[in-house]
């Protein structure tokens, strides 16, 4: 690796571990605040709500994560995971069993990815444009599939992967969405292939000339981000027992302030699980306490678009001293 | 003297303060939550009104919020349950905006023995404890017999709805039977379908005009149509010809009414559902020594309570003018 490339990693690196302690320290001062003032903060139920309120968001904030250190966006993946829980749903109704229909529903789900990437490869336009026509395509065909109706009735085995426990303690899907960040994190922190996200967000240009396959990279993140958004609606639809087109209803926009304001630019180039973890934590314990202080959930919005304002000129600011 | 007088005005003071101190220990601060499936909407604005002006009426120490989110997501408003009940509230009040979603969460919030009353769109799957509501068959009645007799037999009816929703189903059934009773002759010539939007309405129903000269009534059967359906009219000029029935009293229906460009409207009665549900949540909270026919809960009815509907006209319509806004 020539020097250059390795101070430039290493200014990027301080730069989100900068942020990466005003996360935690935030996280910190909000749960300690509010644990002062309201007992219920910190029952276990509340920490089990809390957490399991932004589970959805979680899972495919990890593919998110990937597609944005590439320079992309994925805004399809709210209409993949009403798409998703809908396929499993109509297949189960079906006699399918649930093995079966699980894997029917991902498979769906990460060929919306596969379309994605290829045809971000073949018009060479913006993904944010590819990946939003998808996502008004597919809300239509939700819609359409569904005639607006919800699709309910599923096994009782399917439901308590949704919600029940293992061990009597941890929440099945937390511990699902556990495995899939641990997993996602070893690979982007020690896989040589999936941190070529890296390069190519950094310069794709440069990450071409180097030989990297842009394209194929391509294929991998936004099949994974895809996929990762049909596990969240297979998870949906076993949690709630049903499977309905108005889920996941601008999930995709708390997904990307989640990873922003977890340290990852959107311009690309950077950005942890790790971190994005933390940006996750940290709107799931605003929502939290909003509900818990019973202030008007609207402030939250405000709260939320502020956060990924700060996030952005953070990033900026951050990704123009890298530049310098 | 003047120190007896004050230690006789102290003791009088005194007096009259114990029996409110003993009163505010006897009734501890009690919570109860709103959870809607659209924030903001001006439907579930007076819902909220209702539920205030009731915590009110029982006393000081009732307080109310108002929880949901401001899109259409059923998992949403399933976890603003779940984190109500992670709170430890006094009662919950939701409308379901989609009923089998929030059958985990209201059943997890009765097994915390925290009462769920639904109100306006119900969620029968869950044990919630009562449902107060419109009867939508009935309004859908009202509506047609209304219609019925404004047209009379001559009436040529255009509906406009969408498929799904179960209580649009209910309410076009209803709406049927009513103008087939008060007119006997009248007819149902075109079904058009909006999607649920405002927009959608208005094509289909220029389409639907259009393609039925013989229209003379267009029943909206949800919120969105009744404007839809005016603008249709008013573009292909037959103002005065086709007389149309909206439902709801959104803010644009009023004015509409007051223009003269709907003639009726089905007023549901949200106010009352918010005021129902809020006396229902609280008597179920508080068990009398009587044991009533809801384990661990209250007295209150095991029936559903339907809060009707008026066709409201230019006059009747403007005490709804004002929406409460939070």
């Amino acid at each position: 690796m020539p020097p250059t490339e390795k101070s430039l990693l290493r200014r990027a690196a301080d730069a989100v571990g900068l942020q990466y302690i005003g996360l935690i320290l935030a996280n910190l001062i909000i749960i300690l605040v509010m644990a002062a003032h309201y007992e219920e903060f910190l029952s276990p139920f509340n920490i089990e709500v809390t957490l399991m309120s932004f589970l959805p968001e979680a899972v495919m904030s990890l593919g998110m994560t990937l597609v944005i250190i590439t320079g992309g966006i994925d805004l399809s993946i709210s209409a993949v995971l009403p798409l998703s829980a809908i396929a499993v749903g109509m297949c189960m109704n079906r006699g399918v069993p649930w093995g079966p229909a699980i894997a029917v529903a991902l498979a769906f789900a990460t060929l919306i990815g596969l379309i994605n990437a290829k045809l971000i490869n073949v018009l060479r336009v913006h993904p944010f444009i590819v990946t939003m026509a998808m996502m008004l395509t597919l809300k239509g065909f939700n819609l359409a599939v569904t005639d607006g109706r919800t699709l309910a009735g599923f096994p009782d085995s399917f439901q308590e992967m949704g919600q029940g426990y293992l061990w009597d303690l941890v929440p099945i899907p937390m511990a699902i969405f556990a495995g899939l960040a641990a997993i996602t994190a070893v690979f982007l922190g020690h896989n040589r292939f999936v941190r070529q996200v890296y390069s190519i967000g950094g310069n794709e240009r440069a990450a071409r000339l180097s030989g990297i396959r842009v394209e194929r990279m391509r294929y991998f993140v936004y099949g994974l981000s895809s996929f990762l958004a049909g596990v969240a609606g297979v998870i949906v639809a076993a949690q709630y027992g049903s499977a309905n087109n108005s889920y996941g209803q601008n999930a995709e926009m708390k997904v990307i302030t989640s990873v922003a304001v977890g340290g990852a630019s959107l311009n690309g180039g950077s950005g942890t699980i790790a971190s994005t973890l933390l940006g996750v934590l940290f709107l799931a314990v605003v929502n939290g306490s909003f509900v818990m202080t019973g202030i008007s959930t609207y402030w939250q919005d405000i709260v939320n678009g502020g956060m990924l304002l700060a996030a952005v000129v953070v990033g900026e600011f951050a990704f123009n001293r890298r530049q310098r | 003297m003047l120190k007896r007088m004050a230690l006789l005005s102290a003791a009088i003071a005194a007096l009259f303060a114990a029996p409110a101190a003993v009163n505010a220990e006897e009734r501890p601060a009690e919570t109860y939550g709103m959870v809607v499936f659209l924030k903001g909407s001006e439907f579930f604005n007076w819902a909220y009104a209702g539920m205030i002006d009731a915590a009110k009426a029982i006393g000081p120490h009732v307080k109310t919020e108002l929880h949901g989110p401001a899109e259409w997501d059923a998992t949403l408003e399933a976890r603003a349950i779940e984190q109500l009940v992670a709170k430890k509230v006094d009662g919950i009040i939701v409308t379901a905006g989609e009923a089998n979603t929030l059958v985990p969460a209201i059943n997890r919030a009765i097994r915390a023995r925290i009462p769920v009353i639904t109100f306006d769109s119900d969620a029968p799957a869950s044990n919630r404890l009562c449902f107060v509501g419109t009867n939508n068959y009935q309004a859908g009645y009202e509506a047609g017999k209304a219609m019925g007799e404004w047209l009379g037999a001559d009436a040529r009816i255009g509906i406009c709805t969408f498929p799904g929703p179960d209580h649009l189903k209910k309410r076009q059934d209803g709406f049927e039977a009513g103008l087939a009773e008060a007119a006997p002759g009248a007819k149902i010539v075109a079904v058009v379908n909006d999607e649920g939007d405002v927009a959608k309405a208005e094509t289909q129903l220029t389409a639907m005009l259009q393609a039925n000269k013989e229209i003379n009534g267009i029943f909206g059967a949800h919120g969105n149509p009744g404007p839809g359906a005016a603008a249709a009219v008013r573009s292909l000029g037959l103002q005065g010809q086709v007389d149309i029935m909206a439902f709801d009293f959104g803010g644009p229906v009023i004015e509409l009414i007051e223009k003269g460009e709907i003639r009726g409207t089905v007023g549901q009665n949200p106010y009352l559902m918010g005021y129902m549900s809020m006396f229902l949540a609280y008597a179920a909270r508080h068990p009398t020594e009587v044991p009533s026919m809801f384990k661990d809960f209250g007295h209150i009815p095991t029936a559903g309570i339907d809060t009707g509907v008026r066709i409201l006209d230019k006059e009747t319509s403007a005490i709804y003018k004002n929406p409460p806004r939070f």
